[in-house]
C-alpha cells in the first residue's frame, strides 16, 4: 500500500469525510421520509470537489450539476445551509426553493439539465476575462454529459475565445443506469483535444496525485487564460439517485476497494474515526438546525397592473428606417453601459449582421461585439452566464426560427435562475431575433414562433411595431433590464420607415408605460376591436382602411408591445365599446396569443356579450413559393372577411 | 390633498347585476354641489336618484338608456382646481372609490351560461380583476385630428346633397348614414353603434339555409337577380319580426273611378286617393304607422307611404314623404315622378328611404284578394284589390295586413271600414247618371239596396236629386 496516495493535507481529508457523512446522512433521512424528491449522492467521488476546491481563490466560480453536494461542501464547508436546503427549509441557501439540484451560494451554482450549465459557465468566464479579474470558472460534468450537444458548442467557444474555464469530467462509467460502454464512442480526452484544449487525466483513487495535477492545471489556466479539460476517473459507489442501482455486486465491491476514504479508514483508523466523528457532529448540528425550521414558501407572485391607462398621441420625429433606430439604440446602450456586450452570428462589421442591425458596432466597441460560431444554445447560454456575472448582454439570434435551438437555455436556465436561487441573482439577458414571413425564405426561415416562449414566469417578451419608436423601446429596456427579455423584431419591418402616420382618418396613440400598447383609432365609436402585435400591425391597418372604405365599418386596433406579461386592460376597455374582438397573429393560433387574449377579455367582461374570433396562419408550414406563402398568412383580406362575418353574426 | 371621487353603482337589490340609467340631470363637465341630484337609475324594483357625494365637476361617458353593471363606475367628481383632462407625467390619477351604499361590490363574478351551451362558464375570481377606474384619454386639439374622411358611398351622397368635404369636422369618419342624418333623412338621435346581443336561440346563420328541391325530378338552376335577393332580405325581416294578421273590407263605391276621371286624376288616381285618405287616417290609427321592437312600440313622427310599382322592370317601392300633408294632386305628381324615374331607371337611394307604411295596388290587374307582406321596420301594409262582375261593375277590396303585436283585429277592422267609408264618400260625390224615376221597385242610388233590404235594416228611402232617384237613410248618414 502506497500511503503517499493518501497523503493529502488534513483540510482535504476533513472535507472529504464531511462530504461522505453528509451524503450518507441524506440517504438515511431519505429512507426516513424526511426529504423531498430524490438525492444524487456523490459517495466515492468526494475528492474531485476537494481537489478543485483546494486550488480556487476568492472570486473564482464553481458550477455544478445535479450531483453537486460534494462540490459545494468542498468549496464552502457550509453543511448547515446545504442541509436546510435539501430538507426544503426556508433557512436553506436558496430558501428551500432550489433543493438538492439547483443551488446557488458563495460563488457555487448548479442546475439539473445535463450540459446546460457549460455555456453559462463560459459566459461567466468571459466576464472574468473582460473585467480582467484574474478569476477562473470550474464546471463539473459527468461522462454521461458527453452525449449533450451544448457541451461541444461550449468546448469550441472557450477554446476559440481563450476563456479561463475548466471542465472537470467525473468519469464514473455510468450515466444513471446505462454503462458508458453502450453510449460512448471514441475517447474522452480526445474530444477536448480536438478543440485544442489542454487535457488532464487523474483519478480519485490517488487523491494526492489528483490534487497535484489539479494545481498544475488550474495554475496554467489562470496564468495563460486558456481553457482546460480535466478527466477524473472515479466511482459512484451508490445509486444514481436513491434506490435505483442494478450494477452487479462484485463490480461494486471493486469500486469500494478503490475508494480512498475506505482505504484511509483501513490504513489510519484512529484518524479516520476522529475525522468521522467531527464530520458527524457537524452533520448532526446541521440536521438539528434544519429540522425545526419552517418550510420553503412561494412568496407573492408578480401581479399585473390593470389600472386605467393614460393615453398619449404618438408623435415620432425624424424619418429613419426601423433598423436604423434599433442600431442607434444598441449603440447608445454600448456607449452608456460598460456592461453592455453583444454576441451573435455574423454581427461584426463591416458585414454588420444578416439584417444589418449591428452594422459597425464591433468597430466602435472592439471586443464587446463578438461574432460567435453557429451555436444558438451557446449564444444564449453565454448570455446567461454574462448576465449572472453582472454584465448586460444582448444576444442576437439571426432568425427567429433558430430560437428553438436555444429553448433549453431560455426555459430551463434564464427564466428559472432568479426564482430557484431565491432572488439572489438577476438574469438581465436580452435576446433579439426577427420573426415573420412574406419573403419566400421557406418553412424554417419564415416562422413566427414566439408563442412557444410566451408564459415563462420571470421573463418578458416584447414585439416591436412600426408605429412606436423602437429606439424608445430599447432605451426603456436597457434602463430597466432586470429579467430575461426576448425582443421580437420583424424582417420586413426592418426596412420600413418609423412613422406615427397611419391610415387616413385615424391616428396613433400609446399608453404611458415602459412598453406601451399602441392604439390606432378614430374619433368615431368603433364597431370592432382588432388586436395584433409586431409586423401584423401593417396588415391590420390595411384591413381597417378597407373596412371603412368598402364596408363602412370602423375598427380600433390595439397593438401591445409587451406581449408577455400582457396588460390586457386597454383591450378590455376597447371591447367594452365594441363587443367584438378579433385577434390576428402571424403564427399558429392554437394555444397562442389570441387564445390568451380572448380568455382574458372574456373573464374581464364577466358575462357581458362578446363575439370573439382569432385568425392565425393556416395549419401547415410555409411554402417558399410566394403565392402559396401569402395564402397561408393572415392578411388584410382575411381580417376584413373575419370582421364582416362577426358583424353579420349579430 | 383633494382626490377624484368615483361614484359607483350601488347594489340595491340582490337580483340586480346591472341598472339602467334613465336620465342624467346634469351634463358631463358641469359643476355640481354636494348632494345635488346627478342621475336617475332604474333597478328591477324601483327608480332611484343618485346624488353627488362631493362638490366638483361631474365627468361621465355612459349615456341615458345604457345598462351599467352594479359596482362599476357611474361617473367621477373632479374636485375644484384639478384639471379635467389627461394629467402629464407617468403617474396614474389618485382617486378613492366611494360607494353610495354600504354594500358596494366589485364587478360581478356571476356564473353565466352562454345560450346554446349546456354548461355554465364561470368567471372564477382571481387577483387579476379589472379595477373600476376610467382611462385617461389623450388631450387632442383640432390640429391633432386628421381631416374628415368619407367612404365612397358617403362621398357620393354628400355630393348629391351638396355637402362639401371640407364641411365635415376634422377627425370625422363619415358614413352613408351620417350624410343622410345631416340631410334630415334619418331620426335625429344617432343609432348607437350596434352592440351585438347574443340571441336566445341558436343564431340565424349568416348564410342562407338550404332549401332542397323535390327528389326524382330534373332541376335547372339559375341565379336570381340581386334586387330579388335584396327584396327577400327586406321582406324576410318584416315577416320575422312581426306577427301578422289580415282584415279585408269591400268598398261599395261603383262610381269611384268615374269620380277620379272627373277630378282629372290620372291612372294612378285610385292609388293616390287611397294614399291620401290612408295617410290622414294613420294619424288616427298610429299603431299602423309604427314599428315593434322588443316590447316597445315606436310610433313614427312622419307618415311616409311607400307604394309598390312594378312595370315589368321589377318591383320597387318608392316613398311619398309626408303623405298626410299632401293634397291628392300633389300625391299624384309625386307618384308620376316616381313612375318616370322607374321607367328611366333613375330612382335614387333617397327615393326609397323613410317609408313608414306601404300601399300595394293590384286592382288594376283584376286581382281581388292577395296577401301583402309587411316590410322591414313597418307594422302594416294595405293591399288594394278590385274585381269586375259580369255587368262590368267593379268592387274594390281593401286588405290590411298588420302586426298583431301592436294592434288587433277589431282595430284593423275599424281602420279598413273607415278607409272604405271615406272612399265611398268620394264616390258618392259623383252624381249618378241622370235617369227617370225607375219603374218598379225603388232602390237606393248609392248602395243599390231595395226597399225590402232597407226595411230589414230599419232604414228608409228618401227621394233625392243628387244623386238622382232615392237615397237610403244609411247612406245619407254616411254622407254627412
Amino acid at each position: 500500500m502506497n500511503y503517499e496516495v493518501l497523503s493529502c493535507d488534513s483540510v482535504s481529508w476533513s472535507h472529504a469525510f464531511l462530504i461522505r457523512s453528509f451524503e450518507e446522512r441524506l440517504l438515511k433521512l431519505f429512507s426516513e421520509g424526511k426529504l423531498f424528491g430524490t438525492v444524487h449522492t456523490c459517495i466515492g467521488q468526494e475528492f474531485t470537489g476537494v481537489a478543485v476546491a483546494s486550488q480556487l481563490i476568492d472570486g473564482d466560480l464553481m458550477v455544478s450539476n445535479h450531483r453537486c453536494h460534494g462540490h459545494y461542501l468542498a468549496r464552502t464547508g457550509d453543511a448547515d445551509g446545504l442541509m436546510a436546503e435539501v430538507m426544503g427549509r426556508i433557512t436553506g441557501i436558496c430558501g428551500g426553493r432550489g433543493g438538492s439540484q439547483h443551488i446557488c451560494a458563495h460563488g457555487v451554482y448548479s442546475n439539473g439539465i445535463q450540459g446546460g450549465m457549460t455555456p453559462v459557465s463560459a459566459g461567466m468566464a468571459l466576464t472574468q476575462k473582460l473585467n480582467q479579474t484574474g478569476n477562473v470558472v470550474v464546471t463539473f460534468i459527468g461522462d454521461g454529459t458527453l452525449g449533450e450537444g451544448t457541451l461541444y458548442e461550449t468546448l469550441n467557444i472557450i477554446s476559440k475565445w481563450d476563456l479561463p474555464m475548466m471542465i472537470v469530467l467525473e468519469n464514473n462509467l455510468y450515466a444513471q443506469s446505462t454503462s458508458q460502454t453502450l453510449t460512448l464512442s471514441g475517447d474522452i480526452c480526445a474530444r477536448a483535444e480536438a478543440f485544442g484544449i489542454d487535457t488532464y487525466h487523474g483519478t480519485t483513487a490517488n487523491p494526492k496525485a489528483l490534487q497535484d495535477l489539479m494545481a498544475k492545471a488550474v495554475g496554467k489556466m489562470r496564468g495563460e487564460s486558456r481553457p482546460a479539460f480535466f478527466r477524473v476517473d472515479t466511482s459512484r459507489l451508490m445509486a444514481h439517485s436513491k434506490g435505483d442501482d442494478d450494477r452487479p455486486k462484485d463490480e461494486l465491491a471493486g469500486y469500494w476497494a478503490q475508494d480512498p476514504i475506505t482505504r484511509f479508514t483501513q490504513e489510519f483508523p484512529e484518524q479516520a474515526t476522529k475525522l468521522k466523528q467531527e464530520a458527524e457532529a457537524l452533520i448532526d448540528h446541521a440536521v438539528a438546525l434544519a429540522t425545526p425550521a419552517p418550510y420553503a414558501e412561494n412568496g407573492a407572485d408578480e401581479e399585473l397592473d390593470l389600472s386605467a391607462p393614460v393615453w398619449k398621441k404618438t408623435v415620432i420625429e425624424g424619418k429613419e428606417r426601423v433598423v436604423t433606430r434599433i442600431y442607434q439604440a444598441l449603440k447608445r446602450h454600448m456607449e452608456e453601459d460598460k456592461r453592455g456586450f453583444i454576441l451573435g452570428e455574423d454581427i461584426e462589421g463591416p458585414y454588420g449582421g444578416a439584417f444589418k442591425v449591428t452594422k459597425d458596432l464591433s468597430l466602435t466597441f472592439p471586443g464587446r461585439v463578438r461574432n460567435t460560431p453557429i451555436s444558438e444554445a451557446a449564444i444564449v447560454g453565454i448570455g446567461n452566464g454574462l448576465a449572472l456575472a453582472g454584465m448586460h448582454p444582448v444576444c442576437e439570434i439571426m432568425f427567429g426560427d433558430f430560437l428553438t435551438l436555444a429553448a433549453d437555455q431560455i426555459i430551463n436556465h434564464a427564466s428559472k435562475f432568479k426564482w430557484m436561487y431565491n432572488d439572489q441573482v438577476t438574469v438581465p439577458t436580452v435576446i433579439r431575433t426577427p420573426m415573420g414571413g412574406r419573403r419566400g425564405y421557406g418553412a424554417t426561415h419564415s416562422q413566427c414562433l414566439e408563442k412557444h416562449f410566451l408564459g415563462l414566469p420571470g421573463t418578458r417578451v416584447l414585439a416591436l411595431n412600426p408605429r412606436y419608436d423602437p429606439h424608445l423601446v430599447y432605451d426603456r429596456l436597457f434602463a430597466t433590464i432586470d429579467r430575461p427579455t426576448i425582443v421580437i423584431e420583424n424582417k420586413i419591418m426592418y426596412g420600413e420607415w418609423v412613422s406615427s402616420q397611419t391610415i387616413q382618418g385615424f391616428w396613433a396613440e400609446h399608453t404611458e408605460e415602459d412598453f406601451p400598447t399602441t392604439r390606432i383609432r378614430s374619433s368615431a365609436t368603433p364597431d370592432v376591436t382588432l388586436v395584433c402585435y409586431g409586423g401584423t400591425l401593417t396588415e391590420a391597418e390595411k384591413a381597417a382602411d378597407k373596412l371603412f372604405e368598402e364596408h363602412e365599418l370602423i375598427a380600433e386596433i390595439l397593438c401591445p408591445i409587451q406581449i408577455y406579461p400582457l396588460n390586457y386592460r386597454p383591450i378590455v376597455d376597447s371591447v367594452r365599446k365594441t363587443g367584438r374582438l378579433l385577434v390576428v397573429e402571424e403564427g399558429q393560433s392554437f394555444a397562442g396569443f389570441g387564445a390568451e387574449v380572448v380568455a382574458a377579455v372574456h373573464h374581464a367582461l364577466a358575462g357581458a356579450p362578446l363575439i370573439a374570433k382569432r385568425i392565425g396562419a393556416k395549419p401547415h408550414p410555409l411554402a417558399s413559393s410566394k403565392a402559396a406563402e401569402l395564402d397561408s398568412l393572415p392578411g388584410a383580406e382575411t381580417i376584413v372577411a373575419g370582421v364582416v362575418e362577426m358583424v353579420a353574426y349579430a | 390633498m383633494p382626490e377624484i371621487v368615483l361614484v359607483t353603482i350601488p347594489q340595491e337589490t340582490v337580483n340586480d347585476e346591472s341598472v339602467r340609467i334613465l336620465a342624467w340631470k346634469v351634463a358631463s363637465g358641469s359643476k355640481v354641489e354636494k348632494d345635488q341630484q346627478i342621475c336617475e337609475i332604474e333597478t328591477s324594483k324601483a327608480v332611484m336618484d343618485i346624488e353627488a357625494p362631493a362638490a366638483g365637476t361631474v365627468v361621465y361617458t355612459a349615456a341615458a338608456g345604457e345598462e351599467v353593471p352594479v359596482g362599476s363606475t357611474l361617473c367621477q367628481i373632479v374636485p375644484e382646481g384639478m384639471a379635467v383632462e389627461a394629467q402629464s407625467g407617468s403617474q396614474s390619477l389618485p382617486h378613492t372609490a366611494q360607494s353610495l351604499s354600504s354594500t358596494a361590490q366589485s364587478l360581478p363574478d356571476a356564473a353565466q351560461s352562454l345560450p346554446g351551451t349546456a354548461q355554465s362558464v364561470t368567471a372564477a375570481p382571481s387577483k387579476a380583476e379589472i379595477p373600476a377606474d376610467v382611462a385617461v384619454e389623450a388631450a387632442l386639439d383640432e390640429g391633432d385630428l386628421p381631416p374628415a374622411r368619407l367612404t365612397p358611398l358617403a362621398a357620393k351622397l354628400a355630393a348629391e346633397f351638396g355637402f362639401a368635404k371640407e364641411s365635415f369636422a376634422r377627425g370625422a369618419l363619415v358614413r352613408k348614414e351620417d350624410v343622410l342624418r345631416r340631410a334630415g333623412k334619418l331620426p335625429v338621435e344617432p343609432v348607437p353603434a350596434a352592440k351585438p346581443v347574443l340571441p336566445a336561440a341558436p343564431a340565424r346563420p349568416a348564410e342562407p339555409v338550404e332549401n332542397a328541391p323535390v327528389a326524382g325530378v330534373g332541376v335547372v338552376w339559375s341565379d336570381l337577380p340581386r334586387r330579388k335577393t335584396f327584396e327577400a332580405k327586406i321582406l324576410s325581416q318584416g315577416q320575422a319580426r312581426t306577427i301578422q294578421s289580415q282584415v279585408t273590407s269591400s268598398v261599395r263605391a261603383p262610381r269611384l273611378r268615374a269620380r277620379l276621371v272627373r277630378l282629372g286624376l290620372t291612372e294612378v288616381g285610385l292609388g293616390a286617393l287611397v294614399i291620401f285618405e290612408a295617410a290622414r287616417l294613420l294619424r288616427k290609427y298610429p299603431e299602423f304607422n309604427a314599428v315593434h321592437d322588443r316590447g316597445r312600440i315606436g310610433v313614427y313622427s312622419d307618415v311616409n307611404i311607400g307604394w309598390a310599382v312594378d312595370g315589368g322592370q321589377g318591383l320597387m317601392v318608392p316613398v311619398i314623404p309626408a303623405a298626410d300633408q299632401k293634397t291628392p294632386q300633389e300625391i299624384v305628381e309625386t307618384m308620376q315622378r316616381h313612375i318616370d324615374g322607374y321607367v328611366e331607371g333613375k330612382l335614387g337611394t333617397a327615393d326609397f328611404l323613410g317609408g313608414t307604411f306601404t300601399v300595394s295596388d293590384l286592382s288594376g290587374d283584376g286581382i281581388g284578394h292577395f296577401h301583402p307582406l309587411i316590410s322591414q321596420g313597418q307594422a302594416a301594409i294595405l293591399g288594394v284589390g278590385g274585381e269586375l262582375d259580369g255587368a262590368g261593375n267593379e268592387t274594390l277590396y281593401l286588405t290590411l295586413a298588420f302586426d298583431h303585436q301592436l294592434a288587433e283585429g277589431r282595430k284593423a277592422a275599424q281602420f279598413v271600414r273607415e278607409l272604405a267609408a271615406r272612399l265611398e264618400a268620394h264616390a258618392a260625390l259623383e252624381p249618378a247618371p241622370v235617369q227617370d224615376a225607375p219603374e218598379g221597385e225603388p232602390y237606393c242610388a248609392l248602395c243599390q239596396r231595395d226597399r225590402a233590404a232597407i226595411r230589414a235594416i230599419r232604414g228608409m228611402l228618401v227621394k233625392s236629386e243628387i244623386p238622382a232617384g232615392y237615397v237610403c237613410s244609411v247612406c245619407l248618414a254616411e254622407l254627412s
